[in-house]
Order: structure tokens, then sequence, then C-alpha cells
């Protein structure tokens, strides 16, 4: 299994002033938010745009595992920027890694109140996240527009 | 490392700390129910049991924030896209009136031009000698104005104007619109209204505007009665009072509504019209306007043939919509 330190040593392939983000498989990049981040609209435009960059890089679709885990408060703007739907959509998946309570709230708020662009699911680890986000990209992994 | 959110809730917070937490939530709880969204719970951003709750409070002010705001701006697209099926109704409503309007108007008009006629030819009269045909002349043109006033006010769209109207009064003023083409397709108008009819607190050009619709509905029905195999008939206008509403009644000797049709009537768009003779919008937007009132419109056969429309409207206002 696949365990949170080992965040570590993933090839970070990006980021934002909100955290990295790393390469944990072929099309599965993972956000590490800084410690105790709080996002806002703004921050979520920022990270978003960044992993579009990293997608257009590739040529592909991808899926995001956010570590919820890491964030201590999400304002509502910045769930709807998550969930908003956009034209040549660059992700094919969102998986939430919610393993302590305050990221279960974060994430029930974001998958109850905002039904998101792109699938997305909580997960209470990372390796359910990644094998749920394998399956993501083996179905909807395709280039991009 | 422990998780804090899953330590119990009494091995972490003092007392005090407890009971300033809940009153914290409880102000933001009392704001949202006040209707205002922007109270915010102190967050400590542990992560610990008070804290997530902290969130879950903050977060469900924020959306149920969000909610609102959006639940309003579609009401109020709600209200823009029936506040235009109102004024399209009234457009195919006038273009309906506008032979009859012309007539009326040409009535007054004519009195007029002969009257002016016989005067210029007698280029020596008096102030005092012609003092009759003055007369004449102005009663002439406050009927004009009268006239046009009714179409004016009819097209109007503006916002609910309510105002104390006497109960017959949108009644009449809708039949002054219509009276010219219900009499040249040979259609008598019936009336039997309650001796002291008392006011209505309604907006009397809307009001109106369901009579227009609802006449010009009659007059239509008994244009197209094949049964009696005769053009014309009468409409009966009847205007009671009870304790609560002034109920008024239109009612026709046409054909009445088929049966499988009653309750589609007041659904938008739907007609038995053929194409290009109704936008189907007449009834639906009557019906609307009489919900406004906080009023009813329905439909009743009637006896031994024809339809009856039943508008009531409270007598005090009661019921309108803000």
């Amino acid at each position: 299994m696949l365990a949170l330190a080992s965040l570590e040593t993933l090839e970070v392939v990006g980021g934002t002033a909100a955290g990295r983000y790393a390469r944990l498989d072929d099309q599965i990049y993972v956000a590490i938010p800084n410690p105790a981040y709080i996002q806002t609209g703004e921050g979520a435009e920022r990270s978003l745009a960044e992993l579009d960059r990293i997608a257009r890089g590739i040529g592909r679709r991808v899926v995001l595992i956010v570590m919820v885990d890491r964030v201590v408060s999400q304002d509502p703007r910045s769930r709807r920027v998550w969930s908003t739907n956009r034209p040549g959509e660059t992700r094919c998946g969102q998986a939430l890694v919610c393993g302590n309570v305050l990221a279960r709230a974060i994430g029930s708020f974001f998958l109850g109140l905002n039904r998101g662009a792109v699938p997305t699911r909580m997960f209470p680890t990372l390796a359910e996240a990644h094998a749920w986000s394998k399956q993501r990209v083996e179905t909807d992994g395709g280039p991009l527009d | 490392m422990a998780d804090p959110s899953t330590e119990p809730v009494g091995a972490r917070h003092a007392l005090p700390e407890l009971e300033r937490a809940v009153a914290s939530f409880t102000e933001v709880l009392i704001s949202v129910a006040s209707g205002r969204f922007d109270t915010r719970a102190e967050r400590s951003f542990r992560g610990d049991p008070i804290d997530v709750l902290a969130f879950m409070v903050n977060a469900t002010a924020e959306e149920v924030g969000i909610l609102v705001e959006t639940l309003e701006g579609e009401r109020e697209e709600l209200r823009r896209a029936r506040d235009k099926l109102v004024l399209t109704e009234k457009l195919a409503a006038l273009g309906e009136l506008s032979a009859g309007v012309a007539h009326e108007l040409n009535q007054p008009l004519t009195v007029i031009r002969m009257i002016t006629d016989l005067l210029s030819r007698k280029p020596d009269a008096t102030l005092a000698e012609c003092a009759k045909d003055l007369t004449l002349i102005a009663d002439a043109a406050r009927r004009m104005s009268r006239i046009v006033d009714g179409v004016q006010a009819f097209a109007r769209g503006s916002s609910l104007q309510l105002e104390p109207t006497d109960a017959e009064r949108p009644l009449e003023d809708a039949l002054v619109l219509v009276d010219e083409s219900l009499r040249q397709a040979n259609i008598e108008v019936s009336r039997c209204y309650e001796g002291a009819l008392p006011c209505v607190l309604v907006d009397s050009d809307r009001v109106q505007q369901i009579f227009v619709n609802l006449l010009v509905n009659a007059k239509y029905a008994m244009e197209t009665n094949e049964s009696t195999g005769s053009r014309g008939g009468v409409i009966h206008l009847a205007i009671e009072v009870d304790e609560h509403v002034v109920r008024y009644r239109v009612g026709d000797d046409g054909p009445g509504v088929a049966t499988e049709h009653v309750a589609r009537i007041f659904d938008p768009f739907f007609t038995t019209k053929p194409v290009g003779s109704g936008t189907g919008l007449g009834l639906s937007v009557s019906h609307g306007i009489a919900s406004e009132h906080g009023g009813s419109l329905r439909y009743e056969p009637r006896t031994p043939r024809g339809s009856s429309f039943v508008l009531e409207l409270p007598r005090d206002g009661n019921g309108v919509t803000p």
C-alpha cells in the first residue's frame, strides 16, 4: 500500500503557492497542499490552471488526487471552481483523499452540494484513490480535444 | 500522529470553551434563519471536533446563502419571463381589438366632423348659438379620450399596482374595448350585478386584461357556434359578493369546452383555435394575474350549454403576492 510518507518521493511536476503537484502514475497526479492550507477561489483557479498546463504537456486527460487531509478550510467559491463544467476539460476524474473527520467534512460539502464537472469520489486512503484513478484513466483518459 | 478530530470532546475542551463554541454556532444558525448569511463561527483550524463542527456550520451558512441567492435569481428570471408572456398576450389581444377600437374612435370623429362642417357654414353664428354643438364636440372628444386611455392602460407593462377600485370598473373598462366587435358579431351583453358592490384592491389594468381575454374568448366561441347554426348570442356577466370575495362570471352560449380539454385550458400555449388565431396564452396569463391578486380563475360549464369563467378576487386584497 502506498503510504502518505511516500508522497515525498514522487516526482514533482509543478506547483503554486498553495502546494505542489506530483506524478503518481501515468496520467495520475497528486495535489499536495501546503500543511494547514485554506483554499480560496483564487487559489483554486491558480491550481486548476497549473493542472491544465501539466495535462496539456502530456496531451491526455488526467486524474487529479487531492490530499484533502492537509486542507483545513475551503470556501464556497473554490468548491465551484473545481466543479464547474469547462470546455476542453483536462480532467477525467478527481479523487479526494480524506483520512480525517475535517477532511471528510470538507469533502462532503464538495461532493454533496457541488455536482462535479468530472467524476469525483472520496477515499480514506491514497492507495484506494490510486486504484480508482487507474480505472478512470483506462475508461476516460483519452487525448485532449 | 493522532487524529485530533477523533478525540473525545471533553478530553480536549474545557467547559467554557465548549459553551463559547456552542454560542458561536447558535449565532451563525440564528443569522441563517433570519436570512443573513455572512456570520461565521470562529475557527481554531486544529481539526478537533469543535473545529470540524465550526467548519460545517460555516460551510452550511455559506452554501445556504448561495442557494438562496440562486433561487432568488431564478425567481426573478421567472417573473421576467411571466411579464414577457403577459406582454405577448396583450399585444396579441390588442391586434384583435384594433378593428373594434378604430370603429369606436370613428363614431365620435364622425360627430365632430359633421358638427364642424355645419358650423363652418354659419360663419356669423355667435358662441352662445353654437353652445349646444360645442358641447356635443366636447362629449365626442371625451369619449375618444376614454377609449385611448383604455387602450393605453391595457397595453401598459408595469409591476402590480394595487389600488382600491370599484368592483365593476375593470369589467366595464374591458367592455369599452370590445363593445364594437361584439356588436359587429351580433352578440349582446347581459349584466347581472349585485346591488351594492364593494371596492376591490386590484391592479385595474391587469384585471381588465383578464376580462378582455374572457370576452374575446366568449365572442370567438359564439362566432364559431356550429350547434346553433347562427351567428351571435349573449354574453352573461354577473358580479356577486360574499364575505371574502367578489366573484365575477363571464358566460357564453357557445359550445362549451370539450371534456378532454378542460384540464388543459389554463396551460400556456394550449389553444383550440386554428393556427394563427390565438397565442394560447390568454387563459394562462389570466390565471397568473388572478393568482397574483390572491384570487382564482376557474372554468365551469353552463347549463344547458356554453362556458362560464369564474374569477374570484379577495375583497380586502388579502393574499396578494408582494
